[in-house]
């Protein structure tokens, strides 16, 4: 029996194990520690080449772990890209960067300057590194660019312009959301909603056998200035198969003043015509035609019925557009 | 005539028969008077209330029935009229307990109603005081009004459920006896608003007796009961235990004791459908040295998890932190005021009765080492303790040393280090009696500046009293407190898990209370005691307090 307890006792002491970790709680380091950098903030290239497979990333080291934010901005296209995080260094696992930016703009071949800023509870550091790009992005899988205006209008695409005052329905140059040209739609039409449209002929035979909800419609549209753009102007946007059957979808309103990607599943476009087999069929899109439109100011009648907007006389409708593609299983990445 | 002869003799036999029933009824009871005058002063302040004025009178009349020999039914009802309640104003009636006890088949006992509850210090144990190491007897009368008031005995928790006793003699040499002990109360009352379940206290414990010692599991058990509201969240806590106490066959000289177990708390989120749970486990190994009579020593092992978590052995008995009515605000700017000792024995400061599933503030200058006493998570190390030693039957002396350590650091890999340091001593020479106790806690941690700890306290009891004659004696006792340093005090998230460190820092901090009374013994239960009371706090705002106190007690 005597042995028994002494086994018992030895048992019961090596029985037991924790395990801990480092310690309880937040770091002390991070709530009360003094915030310094050890490793400034650089590029892990001095150009991104982001058709290569080779890691992209910024590196910096400090003192504790705090809230970060790195931001990209592209000197020429205005782009920008934000990584943010808790911790106290970049590195590729926080800071990996495949080229792709927050929204539209889309990144050029540019210089970028790209700024961490860090802060505690009583101190901010702000420190900033250089790189260039040397090759954009490429187009993720499966995606089917439809009109980036960069060559001129796609073949065959049909133009509508209403009568109307400084009316501006052209390609453009200058500040794109992705290369270096857009297609402008706006003007003032004080009698009718609709200003005008461009339908696109596409062949999407490529989609046949993908669901409407993973079929992705993206766009990158941008309005005006507030005060200078009718409140209420918008895009309307339709899809036309081949059985006849038209497909909506109305982006209402365009009330913003740079250029923002719009991604829509096919799923959400609504018939407005003739149902035909009243379905969907990703395979069979034939056209399409993006409208812009805004409530007329008047006076008089409004052509196609509908009542006035007083409160948008002398404002310029500006509903610009660019890079319209069809891309499957996710939305479009700038 | 001779029906007023048959009535007196029917009256004396009922009377007689009575008499033989004083068994099947009795009645006790206790009369206090409680009347305390504080004034308050503070420099500089002119907005403060500097008098109070209050106190009460009660009336507890305890009735014991017993209608068979093996039930009994006690009860205790109470007439409290507060101080000024004139024409019953202020009177209020209760009944103080009830509990229903008996024997099924001279082999179960059972108990219902009023529970004291006690288990070992790691699964149901009310932890003492933290700022008392030896109290004056002028300090211990009002500390008794405490815990009379709040159903303090011992280390026991008054809870209300039932409970039942039942044992086994095994006939066998080796193994005497099983004995079993259940429980089940109620902790927490549901509330629907607040979407709070009913909580229930349940557990037991199991007692193997050996000829080489007892073997006892113990088990306690705080959980939620289901669709008692519209359930969000269930919490269920249980902590099991075996403790064990060894005669060691080699030396006779020297017994094991052991306690190790484990816990397990579950939060169970309906809404998200997630569980978390926590576990962890202690132990604590003794050596028992008894060298004669006199002499006995305890060395101790321990090492409780940081995980661990036992609401019935870690609610605190007295909240440190929290306030009081009386002078509730210091200074023109109506901060308020620190509590001190004063507070802690006369005032309505907070005191817990019920279990929580969150670890209670406390408060570092009274107890850093051990705030939830052996039940404090994440401690390891070694205690020494000197039990009762006595000297020609007038000098007794005691102490405890604890040296410990956190087992994992606290918002950084170094680990506090803890000392602390309990000595008594008690002396009674003719019609002299003192009795004095110290207790010295330090706090240490290395490390850069804004983790480097460095914190000590210090609590002094002393007492004095002369038996003036048989039933007159003056009383004088003190209370002195320093804490001096810093610490950083965690703040829990609802799992008691540390988020971030909140820094608190005691510059010289003093407090100490002086009262010098007269206690008067008008019958061994009757006695009447009156003291006058300084108490200065010197602290991030000082102030002082006098009282005068005049307390009544009558027990029947």
């Amino acid at each position: 029996m005597r042995n028994i307890i002494y086994i018992a006792i030895t048992v019961i002491f090596l029985s037991c194990e924790r395990d801990n970790a480092d310690f309880l709680g937040g770091s002390l380091n991070d709530q009360f520690g003094i915030l310094s950098v050890s490793d400034s903030l650089t590029a892990s290239a001095s150009s991104f080449n982001f058709t290569s497979n080779t890691p992209r990333f910024f590196e910096a080291k400090w003192s504790k772990n705090l809230n970060w934010q790195l931001d990209i901005v592209g000197a020429q296209s205005g782009a920008s890209k934000t990584f943010s995080g808790f911790s106290s260094k970049l590195d590729a696992d926080n800071t990996s960067w495949n080229g792709s930016a927050n929204d539209f703009p889309s990144f050029l071949t540019e210089n970028c300057v790209a700024t961490l800023v860090l802060t505690d509870n009583d101190t901010t550091i702000s420190m900033t590194a250089s790189v260039t790009i040397s090759d954009t992005k490429p187009f993720q899988d499966n995606l089917k660019l439809v009109a980036d205006f960069e060559e001129g209008m796609p073949v065959n695409t049909i133009e509508f312009v209403q009568q109307g005052e400084a009316m501006t329905f052209d390609i453009e140059s200058g500040q794109a959301a992705n290369g270096l040209s857009y297609y402008a739609m706006g003007g003032i039409v004080n009698w009718d909603y609709y200003l005008g449209s461009i339908k696109v002929p596409v062949e999407t035979e490529e989609y046949a056998t993908v669901s409407p909800l993973l079929l992705y419609f993206n766009i990158a549209i941008i309005g005006g200035v507030a005060g200078e753009i009718p409140d209420n102007q918008f895009i309307k946007i339709y899809m036309r198969e081949d059985d006849g059957e038209r497909y909506s979808y109305e982006v209402n309103p365009v009330n913003w003043d740079s250029w923002k990607l719009i991604s829509i599943p096919y799923s959400e476009f609504v018939l407005e015509s003739d149902a035909a087999n009243n379905t969907k069929d990703p395979g069979t899109i034939n056209q399409i035609e993006i409208m812009s439109l805004s409530c007329p100011s008047g006076p008089g009648t409004i052509i196609g019925g509908g009542t006035a907007c007083p409160e948008n006389m002398g404002l310029q409708v500006k509903t610009n557009i660019d890079f319209i593609a069809f891309s499957t299983n996710e939305s479009y990445q700038p | 005539m001779r029906i007023i002869v048959i009535c007196f003799f029917t009256l004396a036999s009922i009377s007689l028969v009575a008499q033989e029933r004083l068994k099947k009824v009795e009645f006790y009871g206790t009369a206090k008077t409680n009347v305390l005058h504080q004034s308050y002063d503070v420099e500089g302040d002119t907005s403060a209330i500097t008098q109070a004025n209050y106190g009460h009178s009660l009336i507890d009349l305890g009735i014991v029935l017993r209608p068979s020999a093996s039930t009994e039914v006690a009860t205790e009802l109470r007439i409290r009229n507060e101080l000024g309640g004139f024409w019953g104003g202020a009177v209020s009636y209760g009944i103080r307990r009830l509990t229903l006890k008996g024997v099924v088949n001279d082999a179960i006992r059972y108990k219902i109603g009023d529970l004291d509850l006690e288990m070992t210090p790691y699964t149901l144990y009310n932890n003492s005081y933290q700022d008392v190491v030896n109290e004056a007897t002028v300090f211990q009368m009002a500390r008794e009004l405490i815990d009379y008031e709040y159903y303090f005995t011992g280390n026991a928790w008054r809870q209300q459920g039932i409970q039942s006793d039942f044992g086994f003699d095994l006939n066998n040499e080796t193994f005497k006896a099983l004995d079993f002990t259940l429980f089940s109360v109620r902790n927490r009352v549901s509330d629907a608003n607040s979407v709070t379940p009913e909580r229930l206290f349940t557990g037991g414990q199991m007692a193997l007796t050996s000829s080489y010692g007892s073997l006892t599991y113990h088990s306690a058990n705080l959980h939620d009961l289901k669709n008692t509201v519209n359930d969000v969240n269930l919490y269920y806590n249980s902590v099991n235990s075996l403790s064990a106490s060894i005669q060691l066959p080699d030396v006779p000289n020297f017994s094991l004791d052991y306690e190790g177990g484990t816990s397990k708390a579950n939060y169970d989120n309906l809404l998200a459908n997630e569980q978390t749970v926590i576990k962890d486990y202690y132990w604590n190994v003794g050596l028992f040295y008894k060298a004669n009579d006199h002499l006995k020593f305890r060395v101790n092992a321990i090492n409780t998890g940081p995980q661990f978590r036992s609401p019935a052995a870690q609610t605190v008995r007295l909240g440190y932190s929290s306030s009081s009515n009386v002078f509730p605000t210091i200074g023109n700017d109506f901060m308020v005021r620190k509590m001190g000792l004063l507070d802690y024995l006369y005032n309505d400061v907070m005191y817990n009765r019920t279990f929580d599933n969150k670890l209670d503030a406390y408060n570092p200058a009274f107890s850093n080492a051990l705030p939830y006493g052996l039940a404090t998570p994440n401690r390891k190390g070694i205690s020494i303790s000197l039990d009762e030693y006595s000297i020609d039957d007038k000098l007794t002396l005691s102490s405890d040393l604890h040296f410990l350590s956190e087992i994992i650091g606290s918002g950084t890999t170094n680990l506090k280090s803890f000392v602390k340091a309990v000595a008594k001593a008690n002396y009674h020479y003719k019609k002299w009696s003192v009795n004095a106790g110290l207790t010295h806690e330090s706090t240490a941690r290395d490390g850069a500046s804004y983790e480097a700890i460095d914190l000590s306290s210090m609590l002094i009891d002393f007492g004095l009293d002369y038996n003036i004659s048989g039933n007159i004696s003056l009383l004088f006792g003190a209370k002195h407190h320093t804490a001096n340093g810093n610490e950083l005090m965690a703040i829990y998230d609802q799992y008691n898990n540390p988020l971030v460190f909140e820094p608190v820092s005691f510059n010289d901090n003093v407090q100490s209370i002086y009262s010098f009374g007269c206690l008067v013994q008008f019958s061994e239960r009757s006695t009447l005691t009156a003291s006058a009371s300084t108490f200065s706090q010197i602290d991030e705002r000082d102030y002082s307090l006098n009282q005068f106190q005049i307390l009544y007690r009558l027990n029947f």
